[in-house]
């Protein structure tokens, strides 16, 4: 079978979804090639490769969107995928309360490769299993640890969109990803821990970041909390590291700064814009346009360019996450938040690289106002409440301030709270910006993301 | 089945000593709801084929989307073996595999978008006729087919075929003072009531106004059927893996035959489960499905494997490899077989959940929990935040709880529990395939923190 990265043959496509009455259409091409390796304890545990190419088909009839998707290419399937698509908007049409609209954009033709540096394509394999088995080794020599397993894998993603306005943009763009996951024990006390580093870029990845020296750093901290005491539980002060406060703002704000959140109902910053949500120490952007993050693109999955979005400027709410529909809703424009899983999925409006700017505190000053608190770093993923506007997220690892300086390590380090009270809290912000490790961000569908920040003091936050 | 076996013959005349073919095929609908409004209908055709073949006692895996494209495949999979190291693997040799009742349903096959759009109306005007300032904000259908087969050059050929049908909404009611509420509901077979999913949504979130705030203390805490899977899925399934056992990654590591939870407590993995929403014939290795006793009254009793960890640890298989993506609950021919569990069944002494409430002096009934994916399964520690959740006082459900975090070790707690309820629901995991067969259950000494 032909390639399917064909605009001829997409395009036909589309003349056929508005011949049968589609008001507008989108088709988008995927084809992905996906190489992962793992190892446990010195043990190659997984090593797989493979390739797979779709399409998906998003119509809209009659103010009603219907999707479908194959990864059949031939035409004939493609035809059947359409006919379903367009079924389904039709038959949705008769049932609408409410009609979909699309904002205006300007249609793009444009081809973009991100080229990596170092095509990992070009790389052998042995030399990723390399990567792996040296950190695995490194690690394993730590005293207290005591399995590690690590994951490589890299993908290459080529992706086509096409829509019925004209649009037709190729992209081409790589990540690379290490994962470390380690359990420290001794005696019955035992803990898990884990890392990554990763970017939207090739092997050069491993020039700026070394993933032994990162392997023993997460190690070391891994054996430091399994020594560490519980945490005490109740309301503190809490300085918080660039990556724990990534997490916070990606759970917390960015959630709620989604655009079909806030026009479903279910988003606390609904009707905010222009109203101060936090303290004026706080700017929040969204940017897909950081230079080899995880979770950058050049065009989101409705053809939009992807741009640095201003979120909160000095605590005023300034901007929500838009996709088209959600910007026509709300009478803005899209700022390019369309993004899907892959070409299996209908694009929802997502967060790309999300990070607190710096303020102008060092780390010193601020624990040295802090008379008795908690200092939590790292962290084990999060979840929020984006309607009522509560969030939990976990440190990996913490201490206890006492009188500004960092005295006991502690474990199991939860933080939870509401949203707007603690960014109202947040009284002093470090200047000492960097981005917390690459993640996966979970909302029916997986994309990249990044996240991250200066270190943060939050005047007081549960602990639990 | 045929396509497979020509797949299986190709690898071994390209050179592989032993081969295993894995085909997926399904075809899926979904209906999303966005505040009262049926905002979108997608569905989506999949196809596809994992490869695994050995050579010279290394395992490589590829994949590719149809058989057109298998040559390459192979060449992948025989080119990325040469990365691994000889083990003694070999693939599952075949055996008499048993039907699994209520897999399928012909009413679901036949389901069509057309009558799924009607319930999912119906659904959300019930909901919405509860109370009304109710707002659905979010939710959604979801129905279709998925059939698999797994061939291998032992001889060994499966197929199973099954449907699903799930719907599941989120209310919001912003009264005095927000308040959220949830339902959902999960099924192979067409035996979903649409009406009453909406309308219990909305009547947890109209129970929810008229939050206070709760003290910090250790107290008992009644979770239901989705709190109770949600900490099950994240910190006492993955503790009960053959690996991690070995490995000295688990709580339960070195305590087989001990006593390790309550004693009418008992934890069943039954990849074979009727209706279970992760039953299939066989596992994704074609190994014929099976009932494995983990927990029973309270006693440790085993772990669960694949066939690479039963070989690597001489135990025997449960038939529990799963091919699924990391934080991915559903099938894929893109991963390798991992072990997962299949359904987590919790046994015991079931009683009344009201029974349950009455026994608490103090404590918390919870709905839903948030953050149980950030909980430490190496230790059991978990540390969770519940904004679904009502105080319980002197027997009675008292009034709702603004919001509460509840921290403890889940596997201690298991230690004591004071009863399980007879409100069994069928949950499905929320980040991996892992699913449920699972009541409520009241834990006690759990500190919650308001």
């Amino acid at each position: 079978m032909p390639c399917r990265n064909n605009g001829d043959f997409l395009q036909n496509i589309i003349n056929k979804g508005l011949d049968m009455g589609a008001s507008y259409c989108d088709i988008r091409f995927g084809k992905s090639k996906v190489t992962a390796i793992e190892v446990k304890d010195g043990e190659l545990k997984k090593a797989s490769s493979g390739e797979e190419e779709g399409v998906g088909i998003r119509v809209l009839y009659d103010g009603v969107w219907g999707f479908f998707s194959t990864n059949d290419t031939s035409e004939e399937s493609l035809t059947n995928a359409l006919t379903a698509a367009m079924k389904m908007a039709r038959s949705g049409s008769t049932k609408a309360k409410e009609k979909v609209g699309l904002c205006e954009v300007d249609v793009i033709r444009d081809k973009v490769i991100w080229k990596p540096k170092k095509d990992p394509n070009d790389v052998p394999m042995t030399e990723k299993h390399k990567i792996l088995s040296d950190m695995d080794e490194t690690i394993h020599k730590i005293e207290g640890i005591h399995t590690v397993t690590s994951a490589y894998s890299e993908g290459t993603v080529e992706k086509r969109f096409l829509s019925s306005e004209g649009a037709d943009i190729q992209i081409e763009m790589t990540r690379v990803v290490v994962q470390v996951n380690l359990v420290a024990r001794e005696g019955a006390k035992v803990i898990g821990y884990r890392g990554r580093i990763g970017g939207t870029c090739g092997f050069e990845l491993f020039d700026a970041q070394d993933p032994v020296e990162k392997g023993v750093k997460l190690g070391e901290s891994a054996v430091r909390v399994l020594r560490a005491k519980r945490s005490p539980s109740g309301r503190f002060p809490v300085v918080a590291d660039h990556e724990l406060t990534g997490v916070f703002i990606h759970e917390a704000v960015g959630h709620a700064t989604e655009g079909d959140l806030v026009t479903s109902g279910d988003s606390i910053l609904e009707g905010q814009i222009g109203e101060i949500i936090a303290s004026e120490n706080v700017t929040i952007v969204d940017d897909s346009t950081v230079k080899a993050a995880f979770g950058s693109f050049p065009y989101d999955d409705e053809g939009v360019k992807g741009e640095k979005k201003q979120l909160i400027r000095n605590g005023v709410l300034e901007g929500y996450i838009l996709n088209r529909e959600t910007a026509y809703k709300l009478g803005m424009e899209s700022n390019g938040g369309a993004r899907a899983e892959s070409f299996t999925a209908r694009p929802l409006v997502r967060m790309s690289n999300t990070y607190i700017e710096n303020g102008d505190h060092s780390l010193e000053e601020l624990l040295k106002d802090t008379d008795y608190g908690i200092y939590a770093k790292g962290t084990r993923g999060g979840q929020v409440d984006t309607a009522k506007g509560s969030f939990q997220f976990s440190a990996q690892e913490a201490y206890l301030i006492e009188k500004g300086e960092l005295t006991i390590p502690l474990r199991d380090v939860s933080l939870s709270g509401m949203t707007l009270k603690t960014l109202n809290n947040i009284d002093a912000v470090g200047n000492d910006f960097a981005l917390g490790d690459p993640g996966y961000c979970g909302k029916g569908q997986l994309v990249p993301v990044g996240d991250g920040g200066p270190h943060i003091r939050i005047r007081e936050a549960v602990v639990g | 089945m045929d396509c497979a076996r020509r797949i299986v013959e190709a690898a071994l005349d390209k050179g592989a000593d032993e081969a295993e073919v894995f085909s997926l095929k399904g075809e899926g609908t979904g209906l999303a709801i966005e505040r009262n409004i049926i905002s979108s209908i997608s569905g989506g055709a999949e196809q596809g084929i994992g490869i695994r073949v050995l050579k010279d006692g290394k395992l490589g895996f590829s994949y590719c989307t149809d058989e057109s494209k298998s040559k390459e495949a192979i060449s992948r999979a025989l080119s990325i073996s040469k990365l691994g190291r000889e083990s003694d693997f070999t693939f599952p040799e075949p055996e008499k595999s048993r039907p699994v009742e209520k897999l399928f349903d012909e009413r679901i096959a036949k389901y069509s978008a057309e009558e799924a759009l009607e319930a999912t109306s119906g659904l959300v005007e019930i909901a919405l006729g509860v109370h009304p300032d109710i707002i659905v904000s979010r939710g959604g259908v979801g129905f279709g087919w998925g059939s698999f087969v797994v061939a291998n050059s032992k001889g060994l050929e499966v197929e199973s075929t099954g449907t699903y049908i799930g719907a599941g909404v989120y209310t919001v009611l912003k009264g005095e003072d927000m308040s959220t509420g949830f339902m959902d509901f999960s099924s192979r077979i067409f035996n979903i009531d649409f009406d009453v999913i909406g309308r219990e949504a909305s009547e947890l979130a109209v129970k929810g106004q008229g939050a206070r705030k709760v003290d910090t203390k250790e107290m008992d805490v009644v979770l239901t059927p989705d709190a109770a899977s949600n900490l099950m899925e994240f910190l006492i399934a993955p503790a009960l893996y053959g690996e991690a056992a070995h490995k000295g990654e688990s709580v339960y590591s070195e305590k087989l035959d001990e006593i390790v939870a309550h004693e009418s407590l008992s934890i069943v993995d039954d990849g074979a489960l009727p209706g279970g929403l992760n039953s299939a014939e066989a596992d994704d290795e074609g190994v014929s499905s099976k009932r494995t006793e983990l927990i029973s009254k309270g006693v440790l009793k085993g772990f669960l494997y694949s066939q690479g960890t039963a070989l690597e640890y001489g135990e025997k298989n449960t038939a529990n490899a799963m091919r699924a993506e990391r934080l991915s609950s559903s099938r894929n021919y893109k991963s390798p077989p991992t072990v997962k569990a299949r359904n987590i069944v919790v046994e015991g002494e079931c009683r009344k959940v009201d029974e349950l409430i009455g026994d608490v002096k103090e404590g918390v009934l919870v709905y839903d929990v948030l953050g149980a994916h950030t909980a430490n399964p190496a230790s059991g520690d978990f540390s969770v935040n519940s904004s679904m959740i009502f105080k319980i006082e002197s027997g009675e459900v008292a009034h709702p709880i603004k919001s509460a975090m509840l921290a403890g070790n889940f596997p201690e707690a298991l230690k004591n529990l004071k009863g399980i309820g007879d409100d069994y629901k069928l949950v499905s995991g929320g980040l991996t395939p892992i699913s449920f067969h699972i009541p409520s259950m009241s834990l006690e000494g759990i500190r919650v923190t308001g």
